[in-house]
């Protein structure tokens, strides 16, 4: 018995050791996973400390020394603050008006206040990002996005086709210059941050899958990357709690893997880039079909697709009832003929709402029917008329 | 040992190299697996190296051993593992071969649930940060090879024996799966912990006497059946019975405990697992994988 308690008395201090000095790792909100809260809405900051069941306002003392922001800033406060080990979550609210459609983070946390959004919202989708020597194309679209003012970027993975350090850093640096421009940047993981995971990780924080509420609308980002193409069990539930709780908001989702199989639409053999999801497909359309989600945001294909909840390519016509399955070409990565969709080129995807509502999701071609069917906006389009 | 070394070190690295990728062209993968890669040869550098079997070199290894992986455990806590970073593959390499040789040193388990409540204790301190897990190893080692290891009777073997490699393999099969599911969420770490509390709650020695006659069979063919009965809104119950299916088989294990048979068994199962579980691509199984999610 002595021995035992010998023993345990070594792991407490082993603990001790591991522990000291005291840090901590802020994982909500997070750069990509913002926490927008419109005046007197509370919202939680989550994190966690290198030494379990500390008195939480040591622990908050802690996380506000090494983030550099205060808890208490302005007008929030803390309402509340519940722990379990070593995790700690605190809600705050703050009551403070906000002028315009958003009040920006200030000091490092990344709390944003929701203010008047108009009745007509504009967000862009984009995914499978250039890497480095293509800097300059990642420039350009953050310039054009400052012609497009969308009220946010959903960034839907592969953002990193590099791991190092400058291109996170550089990446990073493109991001806060949208927040600048008053664009919140709403991301998950794709299947090539897992070559640099513990780099995505440590700039993006660990909740992969996660949750942000803007204006309208509840963004669901999903990790389909995770199990390898596929959702795991616990995400799914995950997912579909948060459909059953979405307190009448417009439900919108991504991830980064295409949720169908181009099918009989394939070309050839799709550039070997024709993979789905496979892992609970079928309950996450029926989830998207059920709770009325507009529509699904993917990548991964390199070129524009976008199917019904049948899984029947879409070609035919843009307005088609139910939950669009949309698949949006690479921003800056290379290009690839995965369909019979005949267009190719680098782009993103503009969603125009009404009133919550989809109204639009595809760009007009010249040459083509209004509204085309599949594409998205071919990069430069905006920064070129803003310049005309 | 035994035990800790398999709970606290081998499924702990398997489960941060299948979260973090393990990049097998790179030299710092070598390094991380060579505890591991030297496996099947330790019982044989044992007899041709007598040295290492000195207590004073079994002393050093065990302090090897809980110094390298309190560097490591303070590099890594709250952080995430970049697997090609050569440093840290040291320190793990060190870490995984000083315990390596304890282990082997000392692969007698005692009776009673102590050695299962300290792996418990240890798989929860993961749902804190996973790299705080093997530091229950690490210190194990030390306080093994300095002989302060609170040693009790040792386990009497069972009537009725299992394979050393194919059991192991069938668990190493089943108990990753809550990894896969949870990922990053500290949930797999409270059902490991479960898992091992259970395997302790087995070893009671009256709850024993009656489990011994369970026949193996049963054991083995309830222990697949959680492999594809997965209710992962009920993990912690699974873990519960995965656990204790575990800690029947536990005394089953042939004496003394084959480390490396046993170890590569629970490996090999769970490389397939891990297989299976990243999408192998084998249609009629995909339906298989988490049925009754």
């Amino acid at each position: 018995m002595k021995r035992w308690i010998l023993a345990y008395v070594c792991a407490a201090l082993a603990i001790v050791v591991v522990g000291l000095p005291l840090k901590t790792r802020l994982d909500a909100p997070r750069l990509g996973a913002p926490a927008i809260a419109r005046p007197g809405v509370s919202f939680e900051v989550e994190f966690v400390t290198s030494l379990p069941f500390l008195p939480w306002r040591v622990a908050a003392s802690a996380v506000e020394r090494q983030w550099g922001f205060q808890l208490e800033n302005g007008g929030r406060r803390i309402q509340g603050h519940r722990s379990c080990g070593n995790r700690y979550w605190i809600t705050l609210a703050d009551p403070t008006p906000v002028q315009g459609v958003y009040r920006l983070p200030t000091d490092g946390l990344e709390h944003w206040g929701e203010g008047t959004l108009p009745d007509k919202l504009t967000l862009v989708h984009a995914a499978d990002f250039p890497s480095t020597g293509k800097e300059a194309m990642l420039e350009q679209f953050v310039d054009e996005m400052a012609v497009v003012k969308p009220q946010a970027f959903l960034a839907s993975g592969d953002l990193a086709y590099d791991s190092s350090e400058t291109w996170y850093r550089f990446m990073l640096g493109q991001f806060r210059r949208l927040e600048a421009m008053g664009i919140p940047v709403i991301a998950c993981p794709g299947n090539h941050e897992r070559g640099g995971w513990a780099r995505f990780l440590h700039y993006f924080g660990p909740r992969t899958t996660h949750r942000v509420d803007v204006g309208p609308f509840r963004i669901l980002s999903l990790d389909s990357a995770h199990g390898r193409d596929r959702l795991t069990p616990s995400q799914f539930r995950w997912f579909r709690e948060q459909l059953d709780t979405k307190a009448g908001r417009v439900p919108l989702v991504q991830l980064h893997h295409p949720v169908f199989p181009p099918g009989a639409a394939i070309l050839g053999n799709g550039e070997k880039s024709g993979g789905p999801l496979y892992g609970f497909r079928d309950g996450l359309v029926k989830l998207c079909l059920e709770r009325q989600v507009p529509i699904v945001l993917t990548g991964h294909w390199h070129q524009d697709a976008v199917f019904d909840s049948t899984g029947t390519f879409r070609d035919d016509s843009a307005d088609f009832p139910g939950t669009k399955f949309v698949v949006t070409t690479a921003l800056g990565d290379a290009l690839r003929h995965v369909t019979r969709w005949p267009h190719s080129y680098h782009g993103y995807r503009l969603l125009r709402f009404e009133q919550g509502q989809l109204v639009r999701y595809t760009q007009d071609l010249p040459g083509q029917p209004s509204p085309t069917p599949i594409a998205s906006t071919p990069s430069g389009t905006w920064l070129g008329e803003a310049r005309r | 040992m035994t035990a800790i070394w398999l709970f606290l070190y081998v499924a702990c690295l398997v489960r941060l190299l299948t979260l973090y990728r393990l990049d097998l062209g790179h030299p710092a993968t070598l390094l991380l697996l060579l505890p591991i890669l030297l496996l099947p040869w330790m019982d044989w550098l044992r007899r041709q190296q007598a040295w290492l079997q000195n207590k004073w070199t079994l002393r050093v290894a065990g302090l090897v051993a809980l110094v390298s992986v309190l560097a490591l455990a303070r590099f890594l806590n709250l952080g995430y593992w970049d697997t090609h970073h050569a440093g840290l593959a040291g320190l793990a390499a060190l870490f995984g071969l000083g315990l390596s040789l304890v282990a082997h040193a000392f692969p007698r388990e005692s009776a009673g649930p102590g050695l299962w409540l300290w792996i418990a204790a240890w798989e929860y301190a993961g749902t804190w940060h996973p790299i705080l897990t093997p530091v229950g190893a690490g210190l194990a080692a030390f306080l093994g090879a300095s002989g302060l290891w609170p040693e009790g009777q040792a386990l009497p073997p069972s009537r009725r024996q299992v394979n050393a490699f194919w059991a192991p393999l069938l668990f190493g099969l089943v108990m990753p799966k809550p990894w896969f599911d949870f990922h990053l969420e500290g949930t797999w770490a409270a059902v490991m912990a479960v898992g091992a509390l259970a395997a302790g709650l087995a070893s009671l020695p009256r709850l024993r006497e009656k489990l011994d006659q369970v026949p193996n069979g049963a054991i083995l063919l309830l222990l697949a059946l959680a492999f594809v009965v997965y209710p992962s809104a009920w993990v912690l119950s699974w873990g519960l019975a995965v656990g204790f299916l575990w800690g029947l088989l536990w005394p089953r294990l042939p004496r003394p405990l084959p480390i490396s048979r046993i170890s590569l068994g629970f490996l090999l199962g769970a490389l397939i697992s891990f297989s299976l579980h990243s999408n192998l691509g084998i249609p009629f199984l995909r339906p298989l994988l988490w049925w009754g999610s």
